[in-house]
């Protein structure tokens, strides 16, 4: 039987997470393939959050305020294929594939990052319980 | 305490990518899924969309959609 949640209950759930990255200097971190919360891969391309880095949930949802830009990218060979979001301190509490494994955007002008190549991320949003 | 594996959460982002080499700015919509086969298993799909400005209109759990602004 599926479960449903309140809206207050998943803007409670959103809030506990987000909250996690709260502190000041806390990241976006875009990765190579094979990343893990536990083994977590290479990092290609580091962002950072505003303090905080998430504005309260609203119907479920937490929108991230401004992200400074990585103007210089470590960058990597492999493709962006997961991102995760972490503390300061490198305690990920979100961490979540981007592409489908094999897929057609692992190109040469696709998701893959080079060394010394700006990234930066105009929108994020955050969904802890999503239908 | 365990980490939670396989509740459905959402991530957007929008990301642009200026190449070093080129000064090309590549323009991203990124929806983040668990892992890879959750996203395999939720039907995703992978669009490259080399058009102009266009954005897709339509995308799902696990789909990436990449604009090129040349």
């Amino acid at each position: 039987m599926a479960v449903t949640h309140s809206t207050a209950s998943r803007d409670l759930a959103t809030n506990a997470v987000v909250d996690q990255l709260d502190g000041a200097g806390s990241k976006l971190c875009f990765r190579i393939t094979g990343s893990t919360i536990g083994a977590p891969s290479a990092i290609a391309a580091t962002l950072t959050f505003a303090t905080p880095a998430f504005g309260a949930s609203s119907s479920g949802t937490a929108t991230a305020g401004a992200i400074a830009s990585d103007t210089n990218a470590t960058g990597n060979a492999g493709a962006v294929a997961f991102a995760s979001l972490q503390t300061s301190a490198n305690v990920l509490a979100i961490h979540c594939a981007v592409a489908a494994s094999g897929s057609d955007i692992d190109m040469s002008n696709g998701l893959t990052v080079a060394s010394g190549d700006t990234v930066s991320c105009s929108a994020l949003t955050y969904t802890a319980l999503s239908a | 305490m365990s980490d939670i594996i396989g509740a459905v959460g959402e991530l957007r982002a929008t990301i642009h990518i200026t190449r070093k080499a080129t000064g090309v700015v590549d323009t991203f919509e990124l929806i983040g899924v668990l892992t890879p086969e959750q996203a395999t298993a939720l039907g995703a799909t992978v669009r490259h969309n080399r058009n102009h400005g266009v954005r897709g209109a339509v995308v799902g759990p696990g789909t990436v959609v990449s604009n090129q602004e040349k």
